[in-house]
């Protein structure tokens, strides 16, 4: 039996893209300068971070004129979003593991408390 | 991934992070519950000029129409975040109040020869009910 860590997706265990991708699996989309703000980054590294998961369909990218200015929307793909959950669930399965090998500690016999 | 990169304690921080990042999310698409319920009161308002205080149909109708405008415009200008399946629910609370309102309720009240502001008045509540419901339900996400 191997390790749940060995199920660990690469591409989204990067911090930044992995609180992307947490943030974006609540909603339906979400502004660029919203998410940059959120994650606390640059833009430029939210760029290259969205890039990256564009990419790989983990999310979807759009631009969408507003005046004067652009707006940038993201959301996550269905594929994206069962990606993400997957590496939630082998998460909580590592976090799991950690439970099972240091049971709750119970007092010794003879312990005043 | 080097084999000692992940231990359970970093995981559990991990997951403390996504319910953390996931929260702040949310708390940016509260805007809609308030969206949901401005489209309730308009509803019921119009229901109200129209059949209670007897507003011709075409002003009043041309009114509500510019208000949901002003709301919808207001909203593609300053909303950051949306929440999940908003438009969906959205649209079907419209097409839920337009068909209570126009296809049974307006037509029923008037069959029944209803002239009291209160007939008039439930009617509006009940036609709005499906904004209300959604506003409740996107509040409680």
């Amino acid at each position: 039996m191997t390790h749940p860590r060995r199920d660990l997706d690469s591409l989204i265990h990067s911090p930044v893209r992995f609180s992307v991708l947490a943030a974006l699996a609540h909603l339906e989309s979400a502004d660029f300068r919203f998410l940059a703000d959120l994650v606390e980054v640059s833009d430029s590294s939210l760029s290259q971070s969205l890039t990256a998961l564009a990419d790989a369909d983990l999310v979807e990218i759009r631009k969408e004129a507003a005046g004067r200015r652009t707006r940038t929307w993201v959301r996550i793909t269905d594929h994206g979003s069962e990606a993400f959950s997957q590496h939630v669930r082998t998460l909580q399965e590592i976090a799991d593991t950690g439970a099972i090998e240091q049971p709750s500690r119970t007092p010794l016999k003879g312990d005043a408390s | 991934m080097p084999d000692n990169e992940m231990t359970p304690h970093e995981a559990e921080r991990q997951l403390h992070q996504v319910a953390t990042v996931a929260a702040h999310a949310r708390r940016a698409t509260r805007w809609y519950p308030w969206l949901s319920l401005a489209h309730a009161v308009t509803a019921l308002t119009y229901t109200v000029a129209l059949d209670v205080l007897g507003a011709p149909w075409w002003p009043a109708t041309g009114v509500f129409a510019v208000v949901l405008a002003l709301l919808w415009s207001a909203v593609a200008r300053n909303h950051e975040a949306a929440p999940r399946h908003w438009i969906r629910d959205m649209g079907i609370s419209v097409a839920t109040w337009a068909i209570l309102y126009f296809v049974m309720l307006d037509p029923a009240l008037q069959l029944l020869g209803a002239t009291g502001a209160s007939w008039w008045v439930a009617a509006g509540v009940v036609a709005a009910s499906p904004f209300a419901a959604c506003a409740f339900a996107s509040a409680r996400r």
